[in-house]
């Protein structure tokens, strides 16, 4: 009986490891858009590789599956993880991501041309409209913006008034004597953390090549203050998990300050999970903000799909509703404008991300100078 | 005829042995072989052992590897440590005994990454412990306790999940003492603790080794409780061992190998230090 | 039995009992009780400072997790996978286990402590070396190579289990059904099945459960986008921290092992109990 069920199991399973191939018998650059649509629908379905809010996305992409019958699978990774498999597939003639998504300035750090097929803009009905050059970096077409996004320093206004912010380094350092332990950044898991690291290095030590994306051991060696300023004030901010942790951790009264990202904050309201006393501005010494970005790796299989997908999620409509429900910066002209959380006079303090790989270096360096010492 | 009686024993071991032993000499051979190579900055692979220099360098590797040792012997002393005592309370049924080892057994169906998610949500600022000690007028406001730099979560919760383990283990070796021996024991006229000592001690040293060698593995190469509630300043071996690999590029694969084959060499000397400590000192208390 | 005790004993084991269940109430009641709450914290109604208790309840997110997380895929693959595992982990084990339990050989000790080296082994260090093996033999379907780790990791239980069982089948029966002249299958049917029956299906329960709950193989072998039940709580416990939704994925990860366990330890109970019997 158990060898049966054996038989059986392995029957079932096998199919599902093999790949379901299916060759596109015409080149999509020669097709129209209604061929292409055509085609995507008998592809039928594609692999979405998002590493955030991929349970509320389940939910806005019902909208597309209904419109077109193709189905959408969101991948459960994280970031990391997903770039790890993008790059440990590209050998393979077919892979398993039809749509990769990726923060806009890590596209410095390999060549799209190899990794992505297109390039999309001239592909796409509304290519001509969307960003390409984001973070610093221009993808040439490859993979347009699809989510815009500011990092932050969110504070629970039940606890800390907005007299008492603080706008410049001075001012961070005097707040965490005062109130030690009552900042809080990660490390680990996402962006704002690091975002903070980077804002402090660029007004600690000002002449490094932060725009260029090689990292060497001088441009490494010249930051050597910044880890200095950190570790004075070490024992008063908190390193935090997540930037979930920090929303979480600012939500429940438990830091006043916490570096996190605007459209975190938002989407995090909209959805109940966090108080409305929880507000957010950009200090005077700036913060990054930038985007994310979708592609299509050159060994996907359900290539005009994801086309389609990828004009769906950059489509005016969907920017809009994205812009209300996650408070994002819409990437399509079309579609209105997120109302936004931070104060419009603030805006212009938002910077450029630092050039990756450098700014994937500086956290790093972080981490081993500073948190683990 | 007779050949094939004796070759069948050793034919039969073979689907369940060889699938272990294979899968057990290629990732060994692997973490040694990748531990020993190193990639230079143009791609070029050599023989070196660059990785163990830079390795052994290095104050994270030391610091992570003390702390996964202290880990791992205070998990599996304390959970040793806590189970005895109730193993012996049990040994013999009572009312009621049937639900209380119903209850330590408890913890073992609970999913460690649930368990470190109870303990961290009860930490936490707006968590019960808080909730209470303000309540009760001990604390003005709630403490921070989540990701406490001395590791007391991860030790708490280490103790949690596996002082049932040890319970199994040594309630079993304990049941099997026969109370011919311990009355033979008390008819020469040795008293509760001189039983323990000379008789109940010796009698369940197997099985108390094993405990902590099951545990000490365990707690020595834990990632989950230390990356959910272990201190954000220290990592484990297992936890810098997935960061190195993450985190240097050509190099990391050699680097996380090294660091592999450390942990491998901690959890076996750490074994036999901790059997041979733990059959020192039941001869010790057996004089 | 309880006559044996002296009163003061019985004082004791009373203090005793007691004592055991507030540790119980603390360590594991309270803790899950307010994993219940955080659970049912209402979506659109956050639990914040300076609240006490959470403003407004609701199964609400129950039912959102439930339909968005992709935890039922989730599940489908962890309950697919453990299901592969345990019927190959048990199929593998019992020839090795009749060696062991029914055969004396030489160099039966050593073969025994063999098997339990995956037991020593740190399972970190296993999935990420087991990863690049997997990519060096151009392995890239994630349910065998889980599947293949965890039976090889499992293995031990299974084989320790099936021992056991093994030896507690007596050779009078056995003898005595060949003396009357019954077939093989009549033999194991009559000597061999009443005994193993139990164990076996305790073997495969255990088996089940530790491959549902296995976190290292499944994390690193799967990852990005084979997710097991594990793995999705895991990412609710960092990078998608949020605690209401994270106490929610905990509670549905625990009930159906709990049930599962219990089951087993029924059965092992009886293989206990006949294993006995059969050295009478």
């Amino acid at each position: 009986m158990f060898k049966k069920a054996a038989l059986f199991v392995l029957a079932a399973a096998l199919p599902l490891a093999a790949a379901e191939g299916s060759a596109s018998a015409k080149d999509l650059n020669q097709m129209s858009w209604d061929e292409i649509v055509a085609q995507a629908k008998q592809e039928g379905n594609i692999s979405w590789f998002q590493w955030y809010y991929q349970d509320r996305l389940r939910e806005d992409v019902k909208a597309f599956e209904t419109e077109y019958g193709i189905k959408v699978t969101l991948s459960n990774g994280d970031y990391k993880a997903n770039q790890d498999k993008l790059i440990a597939e590209k050998s393979r003639p077919e892979g398993d991501i039809d749509v990769m998504s990726i923060g806009g300035g890590a596209l410095a750090t390999f060549k799209p041309e190899e990794l992505f097929f297109g390039p999309l803009k001239p592909l796409l009905p509304e290519g001509g409209k969307l960003r390409y050059n984001i973070e610093g970096v221009d993808n040439k077409g490859y993979a347009p913006a699809f989510w815009g996004n500011q990092t932050a320093i969110a504070y629970n206004s039940a606890r800390i008034t907005e007299a008492e912010l603080p706008h410049t380094l001075d001012d961070f350092v005097a707040f965490m004597k005062k109130n030690p332990g009552e900042f809080g950044f990660n490390t680990e898991n996402g962006g704002s953390g690091p975002a903070f690291i980077e804002s402090v290095a660029r007004n600690i030590v000002k002449d490094d090549d932060y725009n260029n994306g090689a990292t060497t051991p001088e441009k490494l060696a010249k930051l050597a203050p910044v880890w200095d300023w950190f570790k004075a004030n070490k024992a008063n901010y908190v390193i935090t998990a997540s930037n979930n942790d920090s929303v979480s951790r600012v939500n429940s009264g438990e830091f006043k300050l916490v570096a996190s990202w605007e459209d975190l904050i938002a989407s995090l309201q909209n959805k109940g999970e966090v108080s409305k006393d929880v507000k957010v501005y950009i200090p005077d010494f700036g913060m990054p903000g930038g985007g994310n970005v979708v592609a299509i790796p050159a060994n996907s299989k359900h290539k005009a799909a994801a086309l389609v997908f990828i004009n769906w999620l950059t489509s005016g409509k969907t920017q809009t509703q994205f812009a209300k429900s996650y408070g994002i910066a819409p990437q399509n002209p079309d579609a209105d404008s997120s109302a936004g959380l931070i104060p419009a006079a603030q805006r212009k303090f938002s910077t450029l991300w630092v050039a990756k790989p450098f700014g994937d270096d500086i956290k790093k360096t972080f981490v081993s100078k500073v948190t683990l010492n | 005829m007779s050949s094939r009686r004796t070759l069948a024993p050793y034919l039969l071991l073979i689907p369940g042995l060889a699938p272990i032993i294979v899968l057990m000499t290629l990732v060994i051979g692997m973490a040694v072989s990748q531990s020993v190579t190193w990639t230079d900055v143009s791609g070029k692979v050599s023989l070196s052992l660059e990785a163990w220099r830079v390795t052994f360098e290095s104050d994270q590797f030391w610091r992570a590897f003390l702390y996964s040792a202290r880990i791992g012997t205070l998990g599996a002393i304390l959970s040793v440590a806590f189970a005895y005592p109730v193993a012996l309370w049990l040994r013999r049924p009572f009312a009621g005994s049937d639900l209380v080892s119903a209850l330590i057994k408890a913890p073992i169906l609970v999913h460690g990454l649930v368990a470190a998610f109870l303990y961290v949500n009860f930490v936490s600022f707006q968590g019960f412990l808080n909730v209470a000690l303000v309540g009760l007028g001990l604390a003005a406001r709630p403490i921070r306790m989540q990701n406490d730099p001395y590791a007391i979560g991860v030790v708490v919760l280490q103790v949690w999940k596996n002082m049932p383990l040890a319970f199994l283990i040594l309630s079993g070796s304990v049941r099997a003492i026969s109370d011919d021996v311990l009355n033979a024991a008390r008819d020469l006229g040795a008293g509760t603790f001189g039983r323990l000592r000379r008789v109940v001690l010796p009698l369940t040293l197997r099985s108390l080794q094993a405990a902590l060698i099951i545990i000490f593995i365990g707690a020595a190469g834990d990632y989950t409780f230390q990356a959910v509630a272990g201190p954000t300043s220290l990592n484990s071996m297992a936890q810098f061992m997935v960061r190195m690999e993450t985190d240097n590029g050509l190099q990391g694969v050699s680097l996380a190998a090294v660091v592999a084959v450390m942990l491998m060499g901690l959890s076996l000397c750490g074994s036999i230090l901790l059997a041979g400590l733990m059959q020192f000192l039941v001869k010790r208390a057996g004089r | 039995m309880a006559t044996l005790f002296r009163p003061a004993e019985r004082w004791r084991n009373r203090a005793l009992i007691l004592f055991a269940l507030v540790l119980f109430f603390f360590a594991l009641v309270l803790p899950f009780g307010m994993a219940v709450l955080w659970s049912l914290v209402d979506p659109s109604h956050p639990w914040a400072y300076p609240n006490v208790l959470p403003p407004v309840l609701s199964f609400r997110r129950w039912v959102e997790i439930w339909t968005t997380t992709g935890l039922q895929q989730a599940l489908v693959n962890s309950y697919t996978v453990a299901l592969t595992v345990s019927i190959a982990t048990i199929l593998l084990a019992l020839p090795t286990a009749f060696a062991f339990g029914r055969m004396e050989f030489r160099g039966k000790a050593a073969a025994q402590v063999l098997t339990l080296l995956p037991l020593a082994m740190p399972l970190f260090v296993l999935a990420i070396f087991y990863v690049t093996i997997l990519s060096k033999l151009g392995i890239y379907s994630r349910f065998l190579g889980i599947a293949i780790g965890h039976t090889v990791c499992l293995l031990p239980y299974a084989i320790r289990l099936l021992t056991v069982s093994f030896s507690g089948v007596r050779q009078d029966l056995i003898d005595a059904a060949r003396d009357l002249g019954a077939s093989r299958l009549t033999v194991f049917r009559h000597a061999y099945l009443p005994v193993l029956k139990p164990g076996l299906l305790a073997a495969l329960i255990i088996v089940f459960i530790l491959s549902i709950e296995e976190f290292a193989i499944s994390y690193i072998v799967g990852a990005p986008d084979f997710t097991t039940v594990p793995t999705i709580l895991f990412s609710y416990l960092g990078y998608n921290f949020i605690r209401p939704s994270a106490a929610a994925v905990s509670l549905i990860l625990v009930v159906p092992n709990v049930l599962l366990m219990l089951i087993a330890e029924r059965l092992l109970k009886s293989a206990g109990a006949s294993g006995a019997a059969g050295k009478g």
